[in-house]
């Protein structure tokens, strides 16, 4: 049942994806004050201390017009050549708020264990100048699992930009097969500093904390796993 | 047989002139020219950024044969020009535009004298160069006199596409900002404060900002990173001079062009006599230096000394870079160009009482219409629009006395805490955020550093302390013949979204906004809310605006109205033009993302 929810809702978002492409000429002739627009930011970062070729990427981009967007998501680390995890979102956003969009759409997990779920959630701009997103998984078993990010751009000039973050991942219940226990399940948190060569261009370094938490942290030390870890990666983000 | 051969001649001679039907021709083409330095693409009127001036005798038929050589629809609007609906240029309000390969002949009777210029109102052909200077002798005789006479035409050139400007903006709104707050800043400013209360303050101030997620910085869209500044289509290396000889009076006729930039002009070393705006003659006023809106026109006199050469300099509002000429007895002189000025940044107590948390309105929805209802009683002193009071910097603060509405959901501002704008009855809107702290009984209408001042900064061209130009300095000439106070008020809520950058009217798109209907002849008030910190230059096409500044039958007429951050401003309108009119933020891309309506005078009862 849930499956065929989750499919539904992909479908939806390739449907809403192609009506959004077709919106083009909406607005009147003389001011076309609904025209289409896009936007995508990647970030890629190599691991500055771990020599052996580990690299992560964030990415996330847009099209629609000021109400009505397609957004995709990804991130994911590869470490010498094995996908450590990854996954990719693809929603349906919409204007509700001046600062927020709510959103709707399917997530899937490449790694570390193929995996969809249904997404529901909501991203804007908080006071205070935090961009903030928080989303509720369901994937195809039922289990919810939740997250929560925050991160806030501090200009140090005009173009060299120190920028914390903090991501928050719970789950409602314990789900064995991806060694995750119920309550928060793994935060990850740390800083970026970035310098904008161009709007479009910025290599940046960051120094990224990971740590899981309680029954996941437990269920990790009993596979031998590790709980925690603290890298620093050199990167470049670009945006157009 | 010779006699009837000179007859006939002299009387073909005596007709021609009688008709006094000058015809023009402009064609509109792409053309690659080097206005910023580097070989771009640019859109010309007849070959040449601006588009040759056009010199009209009031009085006399003219006829503009307007040739379109793109592969895009285009058009030519007469700006602040008083014309049929049919001649007025606007795309599917006026007519269908000019198709390519299509000529339009314009044909009008040119009803008013003074400094005007014309444009393309299609897309975003204007910031490509689709532009160009009106000017227009009186058929009596100038109200004052000069010697000689220079066009300055001011503009904004980008070597990026028009288009990816926009989208720019629309993925980063800050894009094109270089002079945002920053940490260093912060600390700086820290350091240079002289008290722990200072201190204070300027935290207090920046979490303010932080909490309506509003950037005091903001102060034009876009900037010089991209803009190269134009005077008369030179880029400032390139020196455009206008000429003059010893002892003559020179009138400059300034036109800012521009696509979405406000300058500041001075002349260092010369006092400017301001005679008209918008083409409307004023009481002279003597300044040393005004700040010019996009698409306004301001007329000086200068008497220059014989002998030095004269920097005319026209600075972005935001800093970020200049147009320049020079004023010389000879080609090839040079004086010194001024110091740019530090950035203005806005600051909480600047903002006027409408202004709230960045004007980051609510969702669209189809067809809210216009806000209207009677004058509300219990306003500031008829005499003043806004009841504003004096802020320059160099002045003491004089508290005004009744305050002011916000039009449709008073705010009530008290020294730090914050107010939710409360929806006027029908008009129902969603979260509006909220308006920042005021000081106490300091009402303040308008900011120093935005576009606009209603009252008249003391400070005297000869007195010695620094004179700039203000909305309250303007005074007609003549008095406006409409005495009738005004039947409604129609209020105009400036608003729109900077994060996603998209600007409405009363949070209305203009392709789901109803049309604004006027019945001919009415007299009505428009009170324009600017609920974001952004200038708003508002143009009303095909009528006259006048400007409610405490002048009475001398409130100046103008066709464009610029409203600063927070500011409420009232404007007369005597809707004296049948036809489909446009009116619109006058700064190109918040026309283009959404701020714009469509005005219908009609010879039937108004339904709103």
């Amino acid at each position: 049942m849930l499956r065929l929810a989750i499919l539904a809702a992909g479908r939806g978002c390739l449907l809403l994806l192609i009506a959004v492409m077709a919106l083009p000429s909406a607005g009147s002739a003389q001011i076309k004050d609904k025209q289409i627009f896009a936007g995508t930011t990647i970030e890629a970062g190599w691991d500055a201390i771990d020599r052996r070729a580990s690299m992560r990427w964030e990415g996330a981009g847009w099209i629609g017009n000021d109400t009505h967007k397609f957004r995709w998501k990804s991130e994911g680390e590869l470490k010498r050549s094995t996908l450590e995890e990854a996954e990719i979102q693809a929603l349906y956003s919409r204007r509700i708020a001046p600062f927020f969009d709510a959103q709707v759409g399917i997530r899937y997990d490449f790694s570390p264990r193929g995996a969809t779920y249904a997404v529901i959630g909501i991203e804007g701009l908080a006071p205070q100048w935090f961009e903030v997103g928080a989303a509720l998984f369901i994937d195809h078993s039922g289990n919810v699992s939740a997250r929560l990010e925050a991160e806030r751009d501090l200009l140090i000039t005009q173009r060299l930009i120190l920028k914390p973050f903090i991501e928050l991942n719970f789950s409602a219940n314990d789900v064995a097969r991806r060694s995750i226990g119920a309550g928060l399940t793994d935060i990850e948190t740390g800083v970026q500093l970035r310098y904008e060569v161009r709007r479009e261009f910025a290599p940046f370094v960051e120094f990224r904390y990971t740590r899981l938490v309680g029954k996941t942290s437990h269920l990790a030390s009993a596979d031998g796993e590790s709980k925690q870890d603290l890298s620093v990666l050199l990167g470049v983000k670009l945006a157009f | 047989m010779r006699i009837c051969f000179i007859a006939v001649t002299l009387l073909g001679l005596f007709s021609a002139m009688a008709a006094e039907a000058k015809t023009y021709e402009l064609v509109i083409s792409k053309k690659i020219l080097s206005t910023s330095g580097k070989p771009r693409a640019a859109l010309t009127i007849n070959g040449g950024i601006p588009g040759p001036t056009l010199y009209w005798r009031e009085g006399e038929v003219v006829t503009l044969r307007v040739t379109n050589r793109l592969d895009e629809d285009t058009s030519i609007h007469w700006h602040g020009l008083i014309l049929p609906t049919g001649m007025d240029g606007v795309p599917t309000l006026s007519f269908k535009g000019i198709k390519p390969g299509a000529t339009f002949v314009y044909r009008f009777t040119v009803k008013q004298n003074g400094t005007y210029w014309y444009h393309s109102h299609s897309g975003l052909q204007e910031q490509s160069g689709v532009y160009g200077s009106i000017v227009i002798k009186p058929s009596k005789g100038d109200a004052f006199s000069y010697d000689r006479e220079h066009v300055i035409v001011l503009s904004d050139w980008t070597d990026e596409n028009p288009h990816k400007v926009l989208a720019n903006l629309k993925r980063r709104s800050d894009y094109y900002n270089l002079n945002k707050p920053t940490l260093i800043g912060l600390i700086k400013g820290l350091q240079r404060a002289k008290s722990a209360a200072e201190r204070n303050a300027l935290i207090r101030e920046t979490t303010e900002w932080g909490r309506m997620r509003m950037d005091p910085s903001d102060i034009a869209d876009v900037s010089g990173m991209t803009y190269t500044y134009l005077m008369n289509g030179q880029r400032p290396q390139l020196n455009w001079t206008a000429l003059f000889r010893s002892g003559e009076r020179i009138r400059l006729r300034f036109i800012n062009a521009s696509a979405m930039t406000y300058f500041d002009v001075k002349i260092p070393g010369l006092k400017m006599t301001v005679v008209q705006a918008d083409g409307q003659n004023l009481q002279p006023v003597n300044v040393d230096e005004f700040r010019i809106a996009v698409a306004e026109t301001y007329d000086v006199i200068v008497s220059p000394k014989d002998g030095p050469a004269y920097t005319i300099f026209a600075r972005s509002m935001d800093r970020s870079g200049y147009a320049r000429g020079t004023l010389a007895p000879r080609q090839g002189m040079v004086a010194a160009i001024p110091p740019l000025g530090k950035p203005i940044m806005l600051k909480m107590s600047e903002m006027g009482p409408a202004g709230h948390g960045g004007g980051h309105t609510g969702a669209t929805t189809a067809g809210k219409p216009v806000g209207q209802g009677a004058p509300k009683g219990g306003r500031a002193a008829s005499g003043h629009g806004a009841g504003a009071h004096a802020g320059a910097p160099k002045q003491a603060e004089k508290p005004v006395g009744p305050r002011p509405h916000a039009g449709h959901g008073a705010s009530t501002p008290a020294r730090s805490s914050t107010i939710k704008m409360q929806p006027g009855a029908g008009q129902p809107h969603a979260d509006h955020g909220t308006v920042g702290a005021q000081g106490g009984a300091k009402m303040r209408l308008h900011a120093p550093g935005s576009a606009s001042q209603l009252t008249a900064n003391a400070g005297s061209a000869f007195g010695g302390s620094y004179k700039k130009l203000t909305y309250g300095d303007l005074r007609g000439l003549k008095a406006n013949t409409d005495r009738r106070a005004p039947g409604r008020t129609i209020v105009l809520r400036l608003t729109g979204n900077m994060e996603r950058y998209f600007w409405t009217i009363n949070d209305v798109k203009y392709s789901d906004a109803k049309p604004i209907r006027l019945k001919y002849g009415e007299r009505v008030r428009i009170r324009f809310v600017n609920e974001t910190m952004m200038a708003h230059p508002m143009h009303l096409h095909g009528m006259w605006s006048e400007l409610r500044n405490g002048n009475g039958r001398f409130n100046p007429k103008k066709h464009t109205i610029s409203v600063g951050p927070g500011q409420i401003i009232e404007i007369d309108v005597t809707a004296d033009a049948v036809g489909q009119w446009a009116f619109h933020c006058h700064l190109l891309l918040h026309m283009e993302t959404g701020m714009f309506r469509k005005v219908i005078v009609a010879d039937v009862a108004a339904t709103n």
